[in-house]
């Protein structure tokens, strides 16, 4: 206003100033998207769509970069596009992949960045993503729908295994490739079983029994805390989500309708607690934080018994050196239910608002697909990963690497957390609920009962937009 | 109105102006001035005014960052307030604060006066307290957890040869808070410097007139340095509260965003981060982020009022 006011009094030689500056914001605003445009791209941000379809340099050619996303630095940045990129690209001259680590944050392994480059419309063409959260990301329209293009490319769900797939499906559409995947067990250690009066070579076969032999290990040092431990069933993967299971719980009906308070789920947190109070969660807490902190695995001390862990926690073997005779089991069951587990994992998503679909989706098809896989689980440093595939697993028979077996039969049968909106929230408030019950706040029942009437507020308001 | 009656009076109002106001030059610098704060004050608005108006509208819908959300009134609000999380993290946030706060003033100030002492290597000390304050706090999270280690760490150890049995620190519910103050405390090196330069501009004159009236050093510290530093306390004091409200990269690193042990360490913008970017549920993090702001604007507001009784300015009375 004042600007305006004063140009027309002051005549011609203010006046001109006005396109001045007008060239003047130009040249800046240039600048500064010029600038933070070779920024990002440098960082690895949100260039992508920035650049177009064909445009620029690459036209001539006619190479599509599409941009790629996944979580993890160091070994499988390398790794990856050595084996995997480098051969898909070679496959492929029209489609160069741009990989860019983006962290993941929080306990879900969701990533922030990616959550908002989608919602500022300027996400990337491809992205790793955990499995879990697919059915929350796709009920809020985030996620390419992948259907057409895999009844098109004749990929069957029976390329997978079952409990896998289903959380790539939401509502009847596909929404990602499944890829990477892990199983939980029980490692044990045979000497701390020696010198407790055990069996070193008979594992508990259901949780009574590793109540009982945990029972042992139990031993108090001069200053009142933990020299070892029996068992926490809170350490490493013994989440409540684990535990229910092995309680032979459930959190999901026939029906699809969520189930947090089932009867065995309470059992389960109840028996949690039960320890919790029975060893005294403090000088538990003091005793795992101890380990955790020092960057080990608790039970590669030697200072546990037993622990619930995955499949990935074989390859530290080669990090530490370990002093002790161990083995790995099934997970065990309450009396009168079968040995159970449950999967985890990764998979391959196109985020809505990619540009490029078509080439996403090459590379997706590519490296979730057999060949990829295939070419992934063959890397000289692949360990003891497991595939979501159940031919890869067995052409390179996997299950004869000593101990994987277990982990591999888990998948066909394990569970996988349900596939839901509310997927995430419901993972918080058993990680919630899990601390109160350990700390003595409230009794499994109340506990899950609120937890359950959480969740179907959380449903009821996303039903009602 | 305004610009009708501007214009009416066009011609008067600009003689007016030419004849006590700038001058075409002057005039010429203003408006290069303004081309040159432009893409400052752009900014502003773009990435400050624009995102705060967008998140108070936001507090009243249920949007999700990947949805727009619908309209839903004060729902937010109103499932705030039965919320027991969130009454649990403004009592987590208002604990620290109060003794955070506090503390870190009187650590400061006394660490300050130890730091302006003529003495030899006085440089020296002053780069050893600052240090921290360049540390990233992710970094001092981490030395401190080893610091800290129940059954490793180096505070047990000292402890365990005093013959006193530590505490789990971060892992107790009792002791976490308390833990978390301690590292906070150990990065008050910036607040330092402030109270230094506030040290540095009290007159010598008060201390050669003292001395000749034959004070002490505590009657000095309590009666000239104290009060004439008071401006720079007050400001560390707002300061120093507003950033405790907004308690962050500390307890989130230390307890990977879940606030553990049983919440004790659920301080309200962990919370309000939660809920935005892991249950997606940012209009009702919007709503959680306006709440803050108002008890921030209240806090602040007491202190200020609360200035007249305790703030001294220099040549004011």
């Amino acid at each position: 206003m004042v600007i305006v006011h004063r140009n027309k009094k002051s005549g011609k030689r203010v006046g001109r100033l006005l396109p001045v500056t007008f060239v003047l914001c130009l040249v800046i605003a240039m600048a500064v998207t010029g600038c933070s445009k070779s920024g990002t791209a440098g960082t690895g941000g949100n260039a992508g769509s920035g650049t177009g379809t064909g445009s620029g340099s690459d036209a001539d050619a006619k190479v599509t970069t599409i941009d790629f996303w996944f979580p993890w630095a160091g070994d499988y940045q390398r790794d990856f596009k050595k084996y995997v990129v480098d051969e898909f690209e070679k496959k492929h001259p029209e489609i160069k992949v741009k990989m860019t680590f983006v962290e993941t944050s929080g306990s879900t392994q969701a990533s922030d960045k990616l959550l908002t480059a989608i919602a500022g419309g300027n996400p990337p063409d491809v992205a790793l993503f955990d499995r879990f959260l697919i059915g929350s990301w796709a009920d809020k329209g985030s996620l390419e729908d992948l259907t057409p293009y895999i009844e098109a490319s004749g990929i069957s769900p029976n390329d997978y295994y079952a409990p896998i797939w289903k959380e790539a499906v939401y509502k009847d559409k596909v929404y990602a490739l499944p890829w990477a995947t892990d199983t939980r067990a029980l490692y044990y250690n045979k000497d701390l079983m020696k010198a407790a009066g055990l069996d070193p070579d008979s594992p508990p076969k259901t949780i009574q029994e590793l109540d009982q032999m945990a029972e042992k290990m139990f031993k108090k040092g001069k200053n009142g805390k933990y020299e070892s431990v029996g068992f926490i069933p809170w350490m490493n993967q013994g989440f409540l989500y684990t535990q229910a299971w092995n309680w032979g719980g459930k959190w999901e009906d026939a029906n699809g309708n969520l189930t947090p308070n089932d009867p065995q789920n309470v059992k389960a947190l109840d028996w949690m607690a039960g320890y919790a109070k029975k060893y005294d969660v403090a000088t538990l807490t003091s005793f795992s934080d101890a380990v955790g902190q020092t960057g080990m695995n608790p039970f590669w001390t030697g200072e546990v018994g037993f622990v619930m862990d995955g499949n990935w926690i074989l390859n530290d073997l080669k990090k530490y050196d370990i002093k002790f005779n161990w083995g790995v089991t099934y997970m065990p069951p309450a009396e009168g239910y079968q040995p159970t587990t449950w999967a985890g994992g990764w998979s391959y998503i196109i985020p809505k608002g990619s540009k490029k679909v078509d080439a996403a989706w090459e590379f997706v098809k590519f490296v979730a697909g057999k060949e990829g896989t295939m070419l992934w689980a063959k890397r000289p440093t692949a360990g003891n990963d497991i595939t979501a595939m159940p031919s890869v697993n067995d052409e390179l028979k996997l299950q004869d690497i000593p101990n994987l077996k277990i982990f591999i039969d888990g998948v066909k049968t394990g569970h996988t957390r349900p596939v839901t909106p509310v997927g995430s929230f419901l993972w918080n408030e058993t990680m919630r609920v899990q601390d109160l019950a350990i700390h003595g706040k409230g009794t499994g029942q109340q506990l899950l009962d609120e937890v359950k009437k959480n969740v179907d507020n959380e449903l009821a308001k996303l039903n009602s937009k | 109105m305004a610009a009708i009656e501007t214009s009416l009076n066009e011609d008067t109002s600009t003689a007016i102006q030419l004849r006590r106001g700038k001058t075409r030059f002057e005039r010429k610098i203003s408006l290069f001035g303004m081309i040159f704060a432009l893409p400052w004050i752009l900014g502003l608005i773009l990435f400050n005014v624009y995102p705060l108006f967008m998140s108070a509208y936001y507090s009243f819908t249920s949007y999700s960052i990947l949805e727009k959300g619908s309209w839903v009134g004060l729902q937010n609000y109103q499932t705030l307030f039965k919320d027991e999380v969130f009454w649990i993290s403004i009592y987590n946030t208002l604990y620290f604060t109060f003794i955070y706060v506090p503390l870190s003033i009187v650590f400061g100030v006394s660490l300050a006066l130890l730091l302006n002492m003529k003495i030899r290597g006085q440089g020296f000390y002053r780069t050893l307290f600052f240090i921290p304050s360049l540390v990233p706090p992710v970094a001092t999270t981490i030395i401190w957890m080893w610091l800290l280690n129940p059954q490793y760490g180096l505070v047990n150890y000292w402890l365990g040869e005093l013959g006193i049995s530590g505490p789990a620190w971060i892992g107790s519910e009792a002791w976490s808070k308390p833990s978390l103050i301690l590292m906070s405390l150990w990065g008050t090196g910036q607040a330092v410097v402030i109270y230094l330069a506030g040290l540095q501009d009290i007159p010598q004159d008060y201390y050669d007139a003292s001395h000749v009236d034959g004070a002490n050093t505590w009657q000095r510290v309590r009666h000239i340095t104290l009060p004439l530093l008071t401006p720079v306390i007050f400001f560390n004091l707002i300061m120093g509260t507003i950033g405790a409200l907004q308690n962050f990269v500390l307890p989130f690193t230390l307890t990977n965003g879940q606030g553990t042990p049983a919440n004790s360490m659920m301080f309200y913008v962990m919370y309000l981060y939660t809920n935005g970017f892991s249950y997606l549920k940012m209009g009702y993090a919007s709503a959680m982020a306006w709440i803050l702001f108002l008890l921030v604007v209240v806090l602040t507001a007491v202190i200020f009022l609360s200035q007249k009784r305790w703030v001294h300015y220099q040549g004011k009375e």
